[in-house]
């Protein structure tokens, strides 16, 4: 048993979109768990708005690199899977069914059997699914991890604006340094072994949406980074507001509805 | 040494009008559609709680392999010790012949459900018993449809050695009375309605069931590629 994650001290803010980059094994994906309530930590503990988190919960919508939608429903029917749970009334149900497909460009979709979709459809699928139980907060592991190039820039077009337009946190893992930096309000990079925080850059400081993948400056930035985080060197603050020394503990205040306080003392895989 | 098909037809046409063979198919039928839904119900939640429950796994598990090696019939002497000459007898060898195929294609079905699944449900707040009704069981169907058929094949073979041997109405009463008449072409065409049925109400049960529920599951493409 090693810790997966130790002496780690992380607060994320109100409609932040925080990018978690980093190599195998820095404990990213296990960090999203921990929110979403999936594992539980060993000591420390995660809070969102102020509350503990002890299990998974409507407030905290979770998409996964594989879909993992259920092939014995159509797609509709996956999307209304949480709502059935949450007792949302038919009516309702089915106009947030339309709402959410039709966000995301699936509405011709509705009556399709998940073996009928290609993967980029199914991600779509699944990010309607996760954003119809309305949760504040979305919480992405390597969505689109396993996409074509082409599936890949149009879901993220998508994620952006989705962003922009619903307002919500997202906490959005990827081992692909470009993709978090297009992406990402904030980049977090993690190191594997002990992992830590290597840095900590508000991109939204530096380079304001709309970005591209393909941009230079994009590509800058992700280059700078992942110098950064190949290098036996200390945490690097690219903006000077890197907030990401390890303290044993932090608070940090969002605004008034998200008040986000993370605390990890140390997990155990 | 074999009656002619024409005999066979003769006689089979005999048994029919006579309402001797409509008379042993419905006692036999009822005997395996009672026997099966016990076997079916019980071995399903049997194996959702092997799967579920490593304890219960090691305490029992290796006792339901090693009795799935025993012919049903061999149940008969036990059955008849426990419940004396009754439908309780048979009914009890019907479903030992079938539930243990069940429960263990059930358990391997259960087991083998990506953990995505539970993890993509519970993140939606399905828990406890709705984890099972609305992921878990769904998401075994088609391993679960392949015990029930395999289930259904041994039910009906079950039913047949114990009618032979108990003596009480239904089709194996039928041919042991052929037997004792030396009455071989009555002996054949039993058989015959014997094959029909057991195929019959495969098809008519699982033909397109199966292949169905593979193919939306997506598992007839994971096959062909």
């Amino acid at each position: 048993m090693t810790a997966a994650l130790q002496d780690m001290s992380l607060s994320i803010e109100d409609r932040e979109f925080v990018c978690l980059v980093g190599p195998s094994g820095c404990g990213k994906t296990t960090l999203l768990n921990l929110v979403a309530g999936l594992e539980k930590p060993d000591r420390g503990e995660v809070l969102v708005d102020g509350t503990r988190v002890r299990g998974p919960g409507p407030d905290r919508g979770v998409m996964f690199q594989d879909a993992a939608l259920f092939p014995w429903l159509s797609v509709a029917e996956n999307v209304a899977f949480g709502l059935k749970e949450l007792r949302v009334p038919r009516a309702e149900r089915e106009a947030r069914v339309r709402k959410y497909l039709s966000l995301v460009n699936m509405q011709n979709f509705a009556k399709a059997w998940v073996h009928e979709l290609s993967g980029g459809m199914r991600q779509r699928v699944a990010l309607a699914r996760a954003l119809a139980l309305e949760p504040k907060i979305l919480l992405m592991d390597e969505p689109f991890g396993a996409l074509d190039p082409k599936s890949r820039d149009s879901l993220q077009a998508e994620i952006v604006d989705i962003w922009v337009e619903t307002h919500k946190t997202i906490m959005f893992v990827t081992h692909d340094m470009a993709e978090a930096v297009r992406l990402g309000s904030r980049v977090i990079v993690l190191r594997a072994r002990p992992a830590r925080v290597a840095s900590d850059v508000d991109v939204e400081a530096l380079l304001p949406q709309p970005r591209h993948v393909d941009q230079p400056e994009v590509a800058e930035l992700a280059a700078r980074l992942k110098a950064g985080l190949d290098e036996t060197g200390e945490h690097e603050a690219i903006d000077g507001d890197g907030d990401g020394d390890e303290r044993p503990e932090a608070e940090i205040a969002g605004g008034d509805r998200a008040r986000g306080v993370a605390h990890w003392l140390g997990l155990h895989l | 040494m074999l009656p002619g098909p024409g005999g066979v037809a003769q006689s089979l046409a005999h048994s029919l009008t006579s309402g001797e063979l409509l008379r042993a198919i419905g006692t036999s039928l009822y005997r395996l559609f009672v026997g099966y839904a016990i076997s079916g119900a019980a071995g399903i939640t049997l194996g959702v709680m092997l799967a579920r429950n490593a304890w219960l796994r090691a305490a029992v598990g290796p006792l339901v392999v090693g009795l799935q090696a025993l012919p049903s019939i061999c149940w008969l002497p036990l059955a008849l010790l426990w419940f004396g000459l009754s439908e309780k007898a048979i009914l009890f060898v019907v479903v030992m012949g079938s539930l243990l195929s069940i429960t263990i294609a059930t358990e391997g079905a259960v087991r083998a459900v990506p953990t995505m699944y539970i993890r993509a449900a519970r993140t939606m707040g399905a828990r406890r018993l709705r984890l099972y009704t609305r992921v878990i069981l769904p998401a075994a169907l088609p391993g679960i449809v392949t015990g029930l058929k395999l289930g259904w094949t041994f039910a009906w073979r079950s039913l047949m050695a114990g009618e032979l041997l108990y003596v009480a109405g239904g089709l194996g009463q039928l041919l042991t009375l052929g037997r004792e008449l030396g009455d071989m072409a009555k002996v054949m065409s039993v058989m015959v309605v014997i094959v029909v049925l057991g195929l019959g109400f495969e098809r008519l049960l699982f033909g397109s069931v199966e292949k169905r529920v593979r193919e939306r599951w997506g598992y007839a493409q994971a096959e062909a590629s």
